[in-house]
């Protein structure tokens, strides 16, 4: 077993799947909050991003000083999930999204924990960074899809696909295999080597795989990644994402239930 | 140990002891560089080459002859609040993709300034501006693409990459007053209206690194500052910019 794959198998052993945090509520962030939510960083967050937030913490020695992704720095790097412009700090329910679902492939979702707990949790996660105390920044509206997948929608979005350049680093067919990706050039904020999403495979889709995340990802990119976001080129024709993530879903099957 | 020579020299004498706006200063920067020039390192060009050739010369240094002026060395006068009179301006100031290269590739601004980004090639690049580990915008410039603008709120050095061209690099330098200039061909730049008294020169260079002199600008007076980069410094870019 990977060293990577033993360290999470310790860490999911805190937690298990759960359902999306739609209509969950945060409660204050006032002291009381956050020292609750060190107890349960202390217990489920800190063997890998570290005791002071740095991602630093002792599942390095298993994850390897120069594999990507690294477990994040909420001190000094920005954030990759969001609904947010490229480089501001997520939302509060960006991060909850975040704790509750995990990251496939990276991190495990702490749906373990109730609604609450992971609200407590962010507030100590947040006291890391004091930009975080500043105005927050306004979040994408992600709306409802509101064009179905037909065959036209996806054939448009393969035309958008092509144009934007997505198969510079996703690939012809979207398999992860582009010419900037086979050419050892995609690295991260901390300049490791990573590999851009295989999109036919949704199961690993990092921010999620239904059609609002997607639209999320495309409009906000990944910050600390080369996924750069698109939302000034579909300024004044929305459609054209929907098409473009109805391409996208149709690269890949439904995941089997 | 690299080789500072400085050189002051004062044109006028002070002429009232009142700081105000008349008593402002002129400090003129020369910046030089001494030693061979190294030439140009050339990277392969893996995409795009109808746009962007087969290879592409990166950055180096531009050194005139024969005065050895360094050019496109970002200069900033330290330890100067900004005036409260003074904002930045609402100009946007604009760093283009052109040619498969960030123009300009060197951008001083004032913090506060928008910074607009365009696109005026025809394939499809991002804007990837990172202050140290973090990321500033991350955006796709597809062809014709609309400008994009952001602020720069925060002062300091910010990196400018493009991941699809590896080769494309750049820089943009908030400074926190408007005491900064760059350095033209022969390596000169004149910054204006400096209240008089004792500061900090500091000077960046994308290969040189940083270097520091002092200053002293008298009161409605002119004064000329020669900074030196020595051939010792020549690959610290090298070193920092991986």
């Amino acid at each position: 077993m990977h060293p990577r794959n033993i360290a999470l198998l310790f860490i999911v052993m805190l937690s298990t799947e759960t359902a999306l945090p739609v209509g969950a509520e945060k409660p204050e962030g006032h002291r009381q909050t956050q020292e609750r939510g060190r107890h349960i960083y202390e217990r489920a967050c800190l063997w890998c991003h570290g005791t002071e937030g740095r991602g630093d913490g002792p599942a390095g020695w298993a994850i390897g000083r120069y594999t990507a992704p690294r477990p994040r720095d909420f001190v000094s790097e920005g954030f990759k999930f969001r609904s947010t412009p490229s480089g501001e700090l997520p939302s509060d329910h960006d991060l909850f999204r975040t704790v509750t679902r995990g990251i496939p492939g990276v991190m495990p979702p702490f749906g373990s924990l109730t609604e609450q707990e992971r609200w407590e949790v962010i507030a100590y996660i947040k006291s890391f960074n004091p930009a975080f105390k500043e105005a927050p920044p306004i979040p994408l509206n992600v709306p409802i899809p509101s064009i179905p997948a037909s065959e036209t929608s996806i054939t448009q979005g393969r035309a958008i696909y092509l144009q934007f350049g997505c198969q510079g680093c996703h690939g012809e067919n979207g398999t992860g295999d582009g010419p900037v990706h086979r050419a050892g050039e995609l690295r991260d904020e901390q300049r490791l080597r990573i590999a851009p999403t295989d999109l036919t495979n949704r199961a690993s889709f990092k921010n999620g795989s239904d059609p609002r995340d997607i639209y999320r990802t495309l409009m906000t990119g990944l910050d600390g990644t080369p996924m750069p976001s698109y939302s000034a080129n579909f300024e004044g024709s929305e459609d054209n994402v929907w098409h473009l993530v109805n391409y996208l879903l149709s690269l890949s099957p439904e995941p089997s239930q | 140990m690299f080789l500072i020579i400085l050189i002051v020299t004062l044109l006028f004498p002070n002429m009232a002891p009142a700081q105000t706006q008349k008593e402002q200063g002129v400090v003129t920067i020369q910046v030089l560089y001494r030693g061979a020039v190294p030439p140009p390192a050339v990277m392969k060009v893996t995409r795009d080459a109808d746009v962007c050739g087969i290879s592409m010369p990166m950055h180096s240094l531009t050194v005139h002859s024969p005065s050895r002026g360094l050019k496109d060395a970002v200069v900033t006068i330290e330890g100067i609040p900004a005036p409260d009179t003074e904002h930045a301006p609402p100009t946007p100031m604009v760093l283009s993709n052109s040619g498969c290269a960030f123009s300009p590739h060197v951008l001083p601004l004032r913090m506060g300034s928008p910074l607009e980004i365009h696109n005026q090639d025809p394939v499809m690049h991002n804007t990837h501006i990172t202050s140290d580990v973090r990321t500033f915008i991350n955006v796709a410039m597809v062809a014709k693409a609309r400008p994009v603008v952001k602020k720069v709120e925060k002062s300091g050095l910010y990196r400018v990459q493009c991941d699809a061209h590896k080769f494309m690099r750049g820089y943009v330098l908030a400074a926190e007053h408007p005491y900064f200039g760059m350095t033209d061909e022969r390596g000169h730049t004149r910054i204006l209206n400096v209240p008089p008294g004792n500061h900090e020169i500091s000077v960046w260079h994308e290969q040189l690194g940083p270097l520091q002199a002092h200053v002293t600008v008298p009161p409605n007076g002119e004064v000329v500052v020669t900074l030196e980069y020595s051939e010792d410094r020549a690959h610290h870019g090298d070193r920092t910019n991986k």
